[in-house]
């Protein structure tokens, strides 16, 4: 008698034509050694199913929803943007800029600049 | 193969990078290394998208995912690690009592732990059956096997996980 091997796993996934399947519910009427796998393999299938789900950490997603947030600025303020970073000394290589480009960490920065610059505190009349 | 219409990077974010974090996770064992793998299959698939003709969707992240998971593999050679961040623990389930917790964290600590154990192609058919959900044609198709190897792997994986559970 052919035991069922492969096919048990098949079987219990729903992955077995109709014939392959009634073939195969009448050999595990009258075959006990392909009933014992077949409980074998059910367990472990039970207990990778039983798996607990594991969200996605939520600082993975907002990381990825911020690179799609960048949107490519004018090109009067990126010829503004890029005068300003050469007249600072800064020099970008090659690569992929946009895929790691932190626009709103940039800003964040700027902001911290600005608000900190006492020439801004005097003009706001904050200055000591 | 059925058509699938394309889909913006968005959809794909949010109704697979879940999957594809517990995909690399189920296989690594790190959560580093899935969180690194969802953000690189991510951006192959902003790439390619661009290029994207109409198929089998699944098929193509699939193969994608499977693609960046080996490649990241070859890269880093990190070893495995089993335990899982207490803030990653359980989520999504429904507060049972504390016993209950732990006998879960140490049934899925040990499920986790003999999966490791598995060679490398049962441990991908089985957890892209059983924590993915694809169906065994689409896992053909991910893999690059026929389906006869993917029911094969399947099954042989889990009669060894079941071996080590014992």
């Amino acid at each position: 008698m052919n035991h069922l091997d492969d096919l048990l796993s098949a079987y219990l996934d729903g992955e077995l034509s109709g014939a392959e399947r009634a073939d195969a519910d009448r050999h595990l009427e009258v075959c006990e050694v392909c009933r014992f796998e077949l409980a074998v393999v059910e367990s472990a299938r039970v207990a990778m199913r039983s798996l607990p789900a594991i969200e996605l950490p939520s600082k993975l997603m907002t990381r990825a929803s911020r690179r799609r947030k960048w949107i490519p600025a004018p090109a009067w303020i990126t010829a503004g943007v890029v005068a300003a970073a050469l007249s600072f000394g800064l020099v970008m290589g090659p690569g992929e800029p946009s895929e790691s480009f932190e626009m709103e960490t940039l800003n964040e920065q700027h902001i911290a600049r600005v608000v900190g610059d006492p020439g801004v505190a005097t003009f706001r009349g904050d200055a000591p | 193969m059925a058509e699938d219409p394309t889909p913006t990077w968005e959809e794909v974010a949010r109704n697979h990078g879940r999957k594809i974090y517990n995909f690399a996770y189920r296989l690594t064992g790190n959560t580093d290394d899935a969180h690194d793998l969802v953000q690189e299959v991510l951006l192959r698939v902003k790439r390619g998208l661009e290029s994207y003709t109409p198929q089998s969707f699944d098929g193509w992240l699939w193969r994608i995912t499977r693609n960046a998971f080996l490649d990241e593999v070859r890269r880093r050679k990190r070893r495995p690690t089993t335990p899982l961040p207490e803030d990653d623990r359980g989520v999504g389930v429904p507060s049972p009592g504390p016993d209950e917790v732990l006998a879960a964290v140490r049934l899925s600590e040990e499920v986790q732990r003999a999966l490791l154990e598995l060679p490398y192609d049962f441990r991908e058919a089985v957890v892209l059956c059983d924590v993915v959900g694809l169906s065994y044609d689409e896992i053909a198709e991910a893999v690059g096997v026929p389906v006869g190897t993917v029911r094969s792997r399947i099954h042989r994986g889990r009669k060894v996980l079941k071996e080590r559970l014992r």
